[in-house]
């Protein structure tokens, strides 16, 4: 293997990057230990760093915004078995949280012909007498929710890593295949679980208090009494609209920061990967690639959800259950795709516009 | 031709029979008269009968029926002056009292209600904690009312009176007899609340009511001789009770106030800065007025078939979107009214609408006047067009059947409560009255069913209000009333519940009817004794709940066992009577027949077993399933035997229906009746067998026409025989699609 190297090129957006972040020579193996030489090891290189066959990564200019959607989209269409996961691990994780809905509803429900009236939704009354009756059971699913929604989530986050790495350009030196991901992931978990932290801290939690407090000014009593219900919603909608937005940009921002902190694992910090992705994400060259990942990822999410709730509430009414089953998990399959969508478009903006021939091999660079 | 010329054209048992009768006549008529109470006769005395049909052309400016239309016995002129910045009423007026009993009264009472928000040690603060419906008294928010002269005549009333809270005795220097006058004269000043519980300020606005001495109903009851006056203190979670009149009422207010109040306004005049607004109300038992400078009027007219009802909004700009809810819900309760209970007598009727901070004053009711609710709602919460149908259906419940809303809350509220899911029913003709929302449809009748629920076994209806137990007043007052109405509506049907309303209303319109009035006149008006359900519904607290207990079904077979060949006839002696009769006893003769004869088919004399699946072995069993599937199927020519038990839980007495469905389609009814059960109230159980029938019973119902609406709970009304597991599939598979929805926002 030849151990000449290309200069890469580094974007504007890469160079505003701290230094031990980016662009430093040489290997950074994860595998370190006694055990770092013998197996091969996943090798999360910096991506000026020549790929194992050779090939160099040149970062290319941060694509728009549709664009890094779009082929985000592609490869994980190219990725079926991922995405059939990913969905059957919803599916899984929902259909364990319900189980005790569903039995302590089979208790009361399944020798009444009222539950049939129920189902369709025409008599919300009873629902109303089911549920205050059997106060244990709101009790039992929420507790289920809760609980399963938390686990759900930490599993997600241990396994960002891996995802964000399996979900980058094909031939990215860093990219790891499906057999990878779980060891990635396994490698990754500790920093990955103390970005989140991090960046909730720095980021989510300021937006938080930002948005509630603009919304207390907006509603104070004195305004409210003056406003009709349709000036009330008006003034809301755009900081609510834009909370969304901005929540769902500071999404795309965090896998970034993953991914910074990946590519420099005992390098960089969670604060510094933090830092330099909201940088990025907010600098010239990259927001308006992220405000429209940001925006996409709100319009399409909400279209998925309403459309997928009113087919699926169709079929309920006249107890297609099966069909409406159908209907629904077809619509979290979407949400997964969307969702995985957006990490890989997230992968593009962090590694930038790259073409196949830019990826040139170590003859193609002499 | 008199009675003796009468007599004597007839033959002498005729003769005999023509005296007798006249002279039962007679007495009837003379016992019927000394039943009907005291202020009954003196009502009819001194007033024309009420609710005409076809009402006469009015000359008063106030009403569109000639009138006097009520005893107008408690009237008053009145002369008044707000002063906005100190919140405060300077009053001064007469009363002219009349005692409409047969016995004198030697001392009077007068209502104070603004001295219920004068401190914390305050009959109504101690009950309620200075709150009404969630809204709190805001700090400082104390009011009060001072008397600060009174006289009749040359006598100075005021020292030897004395206050309690807010009830004010006067003793009088000579007592007032029967159908005797006395005329009072009194100055006032009362400083208003912060308004939290109905009068009060916010701001710039004033809602003026229960702001002057209000004298009390001096009542004999039925016997004339048990004399008092009802005049309570503000309870808690009371209201208001008073005697009709005129009045006549001047209003000084800083000129740019708008101002709306009881009756029609007959001169305005402006004196310096401040404008003096007279408004005259006729036949009506109270006087409530309002003011706002941000007030903006809104004019409307409802047509009827009386001539029509001139309106008024007052209202605030930022709810003028409301308006038109406000007006539906107005046109809607009127009309409806009218349909049910007879011309609304008045010219107009305002509607003021507090603005957000004087919310304490929404939703409230006075003669010709009523507040609406000022909250932003999305239109698919019809709380706006509720809160004005039902405050103006207090024109009827309360204001003409002036009923005790003390000691007799139900009969105002409750009924009102039920008017209101009538007047909303005329609204929204298609259901969900109350809120149609995305994934939510309550109708008016929902919500008190389950407002009942929620405080069902509490108290009886005829509880007085200030009895309740804390927090329950508004479920049992008005909630449970309009079930126990509503109920009554499907049990009649409905032409039947609207001809006993009307009885009801036109019997006691501009009068004080109690609870004895009511039972009386539904019960007339509906042609059968509705003692049976009044005596549950208002007086205890008995509450309905049936179930089916248990729905079986198996396939018919002869009686396993011993029989004795040949076949005999069916043993009978007189000696030994039967506990089964009827249809039953005809089924277990049929049964007996086939299962001898089954059990003697091709079977030598003697005893011999028969056994059937009931008494075969498991492996036989097995057999017998296949036949069962083939039966299920249709395609045997097996018949099958079902028992349904039906279960009272609660302790209501009320026929009830039960519906049997099988899996042919076909349905049986029959009847738990009222007989039945009053027969032997302790026997909570009643079986129905179904025999010999060519399909499986599926399922079993009781109440399936849904006309107990009192059943405390409903989804044990139904049950199946095979358990169905789609509908339990679709909720949870809903809420696993929710969850997921969750999940897939959380991972990404």
């Amino acid at each position: 293997m030849s151990a000449q190297t290309t200069e890469p090129a580094v974007s504007a957006a890469t160079e505003d990057l701290p230094n031990g972040v980016l662009g430093q020579a040489g290997e950074l193996d994860l595998a370190q230990g006694e055990d770092a030489a013998a197996e091969p090891s996943v090798s999360l290189r910096p991506s000026a760093a020549p790929a194992e066959d050779g090939a160099v990564w040149p970062r290319g200019p941060v694509p728009g915004g549709l664009q890094a959607l779009w082929t985000g989209a592609r490869r994980v269409l190219g990725r079926p078995r991922l995405l059939l996961a990913m969905w059957l691990m919803s599916l899984t994780f929902g259909l364990l949280a319900s189980f005790p809905v569903k039995n302590g509803l089979s208790g009361l429900l399944d020798l009444r012909p009222a539950a049939t009236l129920i189902a369709r939704g025409q008599a919300d009354v009873l629902l109303i007498e089911l549920l205050s009756d059997n106060r244990s059971l709101i009790s039992m699913a929420v507790a289920a929710a809760l609980a399963t929604t938390l686990l759900y989530f930490l599993m997600q986050l241990g396994l960002s890593g891996g995802l964000l790495a399996t979900l980058r350009h094909p031939r990215h030196p860093q990219r790891v295949t499906g057999s990878q991901i779980l060891a990635t992931a396994a490698q990754t978990a500790g920093a990955m679980f103390k970005l989140e932290l991090v960046f909730a801290l720095v980021a989510r939690l300021p937006l938080l208090l930002v948005t509630g407090g603009a919304l207390m000014l907006l509603n104070r009593e004195k305004t409210l009494n003056l406003l009709s219900l349709e000036q009330i919603v008006l003034r809301n909608l755009p900081v609510i609209g834009l909370f969304a937005v901005l929540w769902a940009m500071l999404s795309v921002t965090l896998n970034h920061a993953r991914l910074t902190r990946i590519s420099a694992l005992h390098q960089s910090t969670a604060l510094r990967s933090t830092w330099a992705s909201l940088k990025f994400a907010f600098s010239r060259s990259a927001l308006g690639s992220v405000a429209m990942l940001g925006l996409l990822s709100v319009g399409l999410w909400l279209l998925l959800v309403v459309v997928g709730r009113v087919i699926a509430a169709r079929l309920d009414y006249r107890l297609a259950v099966a069909a409406a089953f159908g209907v629904r998990q077809l619509f979290a399959l979407l949400r997964v795709w969307l969702g995985l969508s957006l990490v890989a478009a997230a992968a593009e903006l962090h590694d930038g516009v790259t073409s196949d021939a830019a990826v040139k091999s170590p003859a193609q660079t002499h | 031709m008199s009675a003796c010329d009468l007599g004597s054209t007839l033959r002498p048992p005729r003769r005999r029979n023509v005296f007798f009768g006249t002279t039962l006549l007679g007495l009837a008529l003379g016992l019927w008269g000394t039943m009907q109470p005291a202020s009954l006769l003196y009502a009819q005395s001194a007033a024309p009968p009420s609710a005409p049909v076809a009402p006469v052309t009015s000359s008063s400016p106030a009403l569109r029926v000639q009138g006097p239309l009520s005893p107008r016995n408690a009237s008053y002129r009145l002369s008044a002056s707000l002063d906005p910045a100190t919140h405060t009423v300077k009053g001064k007026g007469t009363l002219v009292w009349r005692n409409l009993e047969r016995q004198p009264v030697d001392h009077m009472v007068l209502h104070l209600y603004q001295n219920g928000f004068k401190n914390f040690a305050s009959t109504y603060v101690r009950e309620a904690g200075a709150q009404l419906r969630g809204t709190k008294m805001p700090k400082g928010g104390f009011g009060a009312i001072d008397v600060t002269a009174l006289r009749s005549g040359s006598h100075d009333l005021l020292a030897s009176s004395t206050v309690v809270d807010s009830l004010m005795a006067v003793p009088l220097p000579n007592p007032v007899g029967p159908s005797a006058t006395i005329e009072l004269t009194f100055e006032w000043t009362v400083r208003l609340p912060h308004a939290f519980a109905r009068s009060g300020w916010a701001q710039d606005f004033h809602a003026v009511s229960q702001w002057f001495p209000k004298i009390g109903v001096w009542d004999c009851g039925t016997s004339g001789s048990d004399c008092k006056w009802r005049a309570h203190q503000y309870h808690g979670f009371t209201e208001f009770f008073a005697d009709y009149g005129v009045y006549d009422v001047e209003m000084s207010v800083p000129t740019g106030q708008v101002l709306g109040a009881t009756g029609v306004k007959v001169g305005e005049r402006i004196e310096g800065d401040r404008t003096i607004y007279r408004y005259l109300a006729e036949d009506v038992h109270d006087f409530a007025w309002f003011t706002d400078p941000k007030f903006v009027e809104v004019k409307d007219r409802i047509d009827d078939e009386f001539g029509g009802v001139e309106v008024r909004l007052l209202t605030r700009a930022g709810d003028q979107d409301n308006t038109p809810r406000n007006l539906a819900g107005l046109r809607a309760g009127l009309l409806e009214a009218e349909r049910r209970f007879g011309v609304y007598p008045y010219r107009n009727v305002t509607v003021v609408i507090p603005p957000r901070d004087g919310s304490g004053a929404g939703g409230m009711e006075y003669p010709t006047i009523i507040t609406g609710i000022g909250a932003p709602l999305p239109s698919g919460l019809h709380f706006s067009e509720n809160t004005v149908a039902h405050e103006f259906g207090h024109q009827y419940f309360y204001h003409l059947l002036g009923s005790d809303e003390v000691e007799e809350a139900w009969l105002d509220e409750g009924l009102n409560q039920t008017f209101t899911s009538w007047a909303m029913e005329r609204l929204y003709p298609t259901g969900c009255t109350f809120a149609r929302l995305p994934y939510l449809c309550l109708a008016d009748a929902d919500t008190d069913w389950l407002a009942y629920r929620s405080v069902a076994r509490r108290a009886a209806l005829s509880t007085p209000s200030y009895k309740l137990p804390r927090g329950s007043y508004g479920a049992v007052t008005y909630s449970q009333t309009a079930i126990t109405m509503r109920t009554l509506e499907r049990y009649l049907g409905a032409d039947r519940m609207m001809t006993a309303m009307r009885r009801y209303t036109d019997r006691n319109r501009f009068r004080h009817p109690r609870k004895a009035d009511f039972v009386s006149a539904m019960s007339d008006g509906a042609g059968e004794d509705l003692s049976w359900y009044f005596d549950q519904t208002l007086n205890t607290t008995r509450v309905a709940d049936f179930e089916i207990s248990s729905a079986t079904t198996e396939e018919h077979e002869p009686a396993a066992g011993l029989w004795d060949c040949p076949p005999q006839p069916l043993p009978r002696s007189k000696l030994l009577p039967r506990t089964e009769s009827g249809p039953q006893l005809e089924e277990l003769d049929a049964l007996w027949t086939e299962s001898v004869a089954a059990a003697c088919e091709n079977k030598q004399s003697g005893r011999t077993e028969l056994q059937t699946s009931a008494t075969e072995e498991s492996g036989k069993k097995a057999k017998s399933s296949a036949k069962d599937k083939k039966a299920k199927a249709g395609d045997s020519d097996e018949t099958f035997d079902s028992e349904v038990v039906v279960r009272r839980r609660g302790e209501l007495l009320f026929p009830v229906t039960i519906k049997a469905t099988f899996a042919d389609g076909s349905t049986v009814l029959k009847n738990w009746t009222l007989a039945e059960q009053q027969a032997e109230p302790e026997n909570r159980y009643k079986v129905l067998r179904f025999l010999r029938r060519p399909a499986r019973l599926e399922r079993a119902e009781v109440d399936p026409g849904h006309q107990l609406l009192l059943d405390e709970k409903r989804l044990n009304n139904g049950l199946l025989v095979s358990a169905d597991p789609r509908p339990v599939r679709r909720l949870w598979l809903s809420w696993e699609g929710a969850l997921q929805t969750l999940l897939d926002w959380v991972a990404f």
